[in-house]
């Protein structure tokens, strides 16, 4: 019998988003000396349905893998941070990123253009253009969410957004103040 | 090859020492007890060169875990309610997963005398076999401070841990005593006892006053199911002498950082 398989069906090119968050939860461990560590987490598709789910729902966006990235401080008592959600389907891209606006602040400018609300408008919208009207809010409710889902097309997009999360200075603030609540273990371990 | 270290620091500031046998015996699963160094501490010790080991936190606090792999590969599986025993699910990545059980069971410094030991060891041996059952395996090892020597009835009780000096024996798996089946563990400590062996006569001394004295005694040890035999090489299994820079007996052969000595051993996983 003929496989019909095409010849290069086994190669992958082993760059799957979850590889890119694996690599920077090491990163973590390797300068904090293992004190504090970044966990990435399968999650269970076993979730509760909440706008989160809804959002991403309504227009179909893949959601097969789930992953939670956690700060962890294995010596504080196991304390976990919870930092972003990333999320995408059997083809890699477009995979998303659920963030907590807090986490974020300071970054809106250069982080609007991935939103979700944009993602199938044919241009760039302004700063101050209008949610997209399927995701608009009740008359009287605060219109900005709690979280933003930010739409990487490609490797490329997801590595800028990741970056953009790893370096804001929330994410640095919760690092140092987990590191500031360790026995004094000298200068080397603080230099993050 | 996986590289295991146990020692009772006995409430002792030798993180140095911990960190030295651990980079020049390459321990891949470090177990403590009697371990009051914060683990914060002893972390950053393990990994002044490179960050190689995780602290795997777990419900116990009798016995610290720390390994190359990170927490998720040593997840805790079960916990007494005394904390005599652990018992986490070591899954090395790419490797063959097994049950790591550790004990550091009660002293008799504290007037706990071998028949009060005895008494409880049957319903530790069965909670590691109830573990067992979750699992669907038996590649088990237990090892820790026992507090008592490879012959005493605690440990080589057929309802207690039932840990035999042969191989051979072992491999039997279980012996039915009264219509019921009890599983074997092999003890390879038996193999270490006294001066004819490489190492240390034992990992423990006491020089006592009455006329009945070992001087040496083997209580930490590690007991192996027969699933796991394939995989054990007696060769691999030593009790340490040395941290690599310092040795870890005084002049006269006796135990100076603690009062035990580390117990180290291999498995093919």
């Amino acid at each position: 019998m003929e496989d019909f398989w095409p010849e290069d069906i086994a190669d992958s090119s082993g760059e799957a988003p979850v590889a890119l968050l694996r690599y920077q939860a090491r990163m973590l461990g390797e300068r904090t000396r293992n004190l504090i560590e970044a966990q990435v987490k399968l999650v269970s598709k076993s979730r509760p349905h909440d706008r989160f789910d809804a959002r991403l729902a309504f227009i179909d966006f893949p959601r097969d893998f789930l992953y939670a990235f956690y700060i962890v401080a294995p010596t504080l008592d196991n304390y976990s941070y919870l930092l972003f959600h990333a999320f995408y389907g059997p083809e890699l891209y477009p995979a998303g990123f659920k963030v907590h606006t807090s986490i974020i602040q300071g970054l809106k400018q250069k982080l609007d253009q991935y939103r979700i609300e944009w993602m199938y408008t044919s241009a760039r919208p302004s700063p101050s253009a209008p949610v997209m009207e399927k995701f608009a809010p009740e008359s009287g409710q605060d219109p900005e969410p709690d979280d933003w889902i930010l739409v990487a097309k490609e490797k490329k997009q997801f590595e800028s957004i990741l970056q953009a999360i790893l370096q804001a200075p929330k994410t640095k603030r919760v690092v140092h103040g987990l590191l500031d609540q360790l026995p004094d273990l000298g200068p080397a371990v603080h230099e993050l | 090859m996986v590289a295991f270290l146990f020692w009772n620091i006995r409430k002792r500031p030798v993180q140095r020492a911990i960190a030295n046998l651990s980079k020049t015996l390459g321990v891949d699963v470090l177990l403590l007890a009697e371990c009051e160094i914060n683990p914060a501490i002893l972390l950053s010790e393990l990994n002044c060169e490179k960050a190689q080991y995780h602290y795997a936190p777990g419900v116990s606090e009798r016995i610290q875990f720390y390994s190359r792999y990170d927490a998720s590969h040593v997840s805790p599986s079960y916990d007494e309610a005394s904390e005599r025993i652990t018992i986490r699910h070591l899954k090395p990545p790419g490797l063959t997963d097994i049950l790591l059980a550790a004990c550091h069971l009660p002293s008799k410094a504290a007037n706990w005398d071998e028949d009060s030991l005895a008494l409880m060891c049957p319903g530790w041996a069965s909670a590691i076999r109830d573990k067992e059952k979750d699992v669907g395996h038996s590649r088990t090892i237990l090892v820790g401070d026992f507090n008592m020597n490879p012959f005493e009835s605690g440990v080589i009780g057929a309802t207690a841990f039932h840990a035999v000096m042969s191989r051979a024996i072992a491999q039997r798996k279980t012996r039915r005593i009264q219509s019921e089946d009890y599983p074997f563990f092999y003890n390879p400590m038996w193999s270490l006892f006294g001066d004819a062996t490489p190492g240390p006569p034992g990992t423990y001394y006491w020089n006592g006053s009455t006329s009945t004295e070992y001087f040496w005694h083997i209580l930490d040890q590690v007991l192996i199911r027969p699933e796991l035999l394939d995989r054990f090489k007696n060769d691999d299994l030593r009790i340490i002498e040395s941290d690599g820079t310092k040795s870890l007996l005084s002049s006269s052969g006796l135990p100076t950082e603690s009062d035990h000595l580390p117990i180290f051993f291999k498995l093919r996983l």
